[in-house]
């Protein structure tokens, strides 16, 4: 075996020469004259650019459409119960009642979202019906009682369109654009009372008011109370509706929640 | 569609309303009297005189419903009714500072006849919805935003004891009774 000593350049002299040698390179680099191109940060790959999005101001009028995309939800899915055909005489002539105040409810609104320089927007709020509305009347399906299952619903959405007036109502800029905003939500924290006398008519009020706990029926069901709570509340709704699940014993859940960033309408969204 | 015709009634009602209570606030920082050292929180003298009044009309509430109890009305409902009333008036004397002490007279008298009875459904319903309208009201008065979100939560719950109420006096297949708050929102003069 032959040995080639070189005294002059070690194994870590090497090393450290050519970092130093790299590192002066790229410092070299970045102080030259005439660089072109994107001043992007760098990507690795293929990936198409990112898109650009719209700006997004919330405002009085993005508020108003929000909350009046929700009358449009609260149509829609009233719509879609009386498609099911499970409701009596009493509650069809209830719930006709509904329709034709959030047909009212939309239109006033319409009227307040043109006061706030805004335009209006009269369908659907595409968030709330992509994650709310679609998979829990999905969930309709198979279910054990589906008379039960639309009335929760109906007492669910009526009580998410209360809370959301009183949400949104703080929020109002515009403070004389607030007082016609909050009459249209007592009318639906109304709404909800009555649905809640009719699915629940024998306790009005809820235990937690007289400092007992608040359960679930023995089926697991939350129970509604036309009075809930001392003040309104705006934590989340939850609704459970549907088939019990044969191996886990549970139903579907979901929890309804007042409009935030991710749901309201802003001005460059159409219906 | 744009109904120019109901906002249009809207702004007429909102301008003859708003003209009452340029009135009744005025009315109300007097009835207030001197403001408590607690109640430098940085609120208008406007927003202060509209929560005291706010709050004299809750303590009026809850002083109605301890009279209907005084005359016979046993249900549970009608303490919670006070309970309810009189935790609104706490929470503005709260979010204010100003003590939350004193009744409006003037509500309380006009109305004291109507409660004392075992069955006051009938006069905690006209309440419920004279509070209600009241509030909703007073969320287009004020600038701070803490007593607007706690007057709508006000207007929220006192909608629903509206609703519960006039079931209970026997008016469930009236929807107008039911659904619309038909009341004009009470003044300190009222």
């Amino acid at each position: 075996m032959t040995n080639f000593p070189n005294p002059s350049l070690g194994r870590r002299a090497l090393i450290r020469n050519g970092g130093l040698a790299l590192s002066m390179g790229a410092i070299i680099a970045a102080c030259g004259n005439g660089r072109s191109g994107s001043d992007d940060p760098g990507r690795l790959g293929v990936a198409p650019p990112a898109p650009t999005l719209p700006e997004a101001v919330v405002n009085d009028a993005v508020l108003l459409r929000t909350a009046q995309s929700l009358e449009y939800t609260a149509l829609a899915v009233y719509e879609q119960a009386a498609g099911l055909d499970v409701l009596n005489a009493d509650e069809t002539q209830l719930v006709g009642r509904f329709v034709s105040d959030h047909q009212r409810h939309a239109a006033d609104l319409g009227a307040l979202v043109v006061r706030a320089g805004g335009e209006e927007y009269t369908c659907p709020n595409p968030f709330v019906m992509e994650r709310a509305v679609g998979p829990i009347l999905a969930a309709l399906d198979g279910t054990d009682d589906l008379h039960r299952d639309v009335l929760n619903i109906a007492y669910s959405f009526e009580y998410l369109a209360g809370a959301s007036y009183q949400d949104l109502v703080s929020l109002l800029e515009d403070p004389t654009l607030r007082s016609t905003a909050m009459l249209i939500g007592g009318e639906e924290q109304r709404h909800a009372a009555a649905l809640a006398m009719a699915i629940n008519p024998d306790v009005l009020i809820s235990p937690a008011l007289f400092g007992e706990p608040v359960e679930n029926d023995t089926d697991g069901f939350p129970v509604p109370y036309a009075v809930p709570s001392t003040f309104g509340q705006l934590t989340g709704i939850d609704v459970v509706v549907g088939p019990r699940d044969e191996v886990e014993g549970t139903r579907f859940a979901a929890q309804l929640q007042t409009p935030a960033a991710n749901s309201f309408v802003y001005e460059y969204e159409t219906c | 569609m744009i109904d120019s015709a109901v906002a249009d009634h809207a702004a007429i009602e909102r301008t003859t309303r708003r003209a009452l209570f340029g009135a009744g606030v005025v009315s109300a920082l007097a009835l207030v009297g001197s403001r408590p050292a607690g109640a430098s929180s940085g609120l208008s003298d406007a927003d202060l005189a509209t929560a005291a009044f706010a709050i004299s009309l809750e303590l009026s509430a809850r002083d109605l419903y301890d009279a209907a109890i005084a005359a016979g009305a046993d249900a549970r409902v009608w303490m919670v009714m006070r309970e309810q009333h009189e935790a609104y008036a706490s929470r503005l004397s709260g979010i204010t500072g100003i003590s939350a002490q004193g009744r409006n007279a003037a509500v309380y008298d006009s109305l004291e006849a109507e409660f004392a009875t075992s069955d006051p459904a009938t006069a905690g319903f006209n309440l419920e919805n004279a509070a209600a309208a009241t509030h909703t009201e007073l969320v287009g008065m004020v600038e701070d935003r803490d007593i607007v979100a706690a007057m709508a939560s006000f207007v929220s719950m006192e909608s629903r004891h509206a609703t519960v109420l006039a079931t209970l006096a026997g008016q469930a297949a009236d929807f107008d009774a039911m659904f619309v708050n038909a009341a004009t929102a009470l003044s300190p003069e009222a």
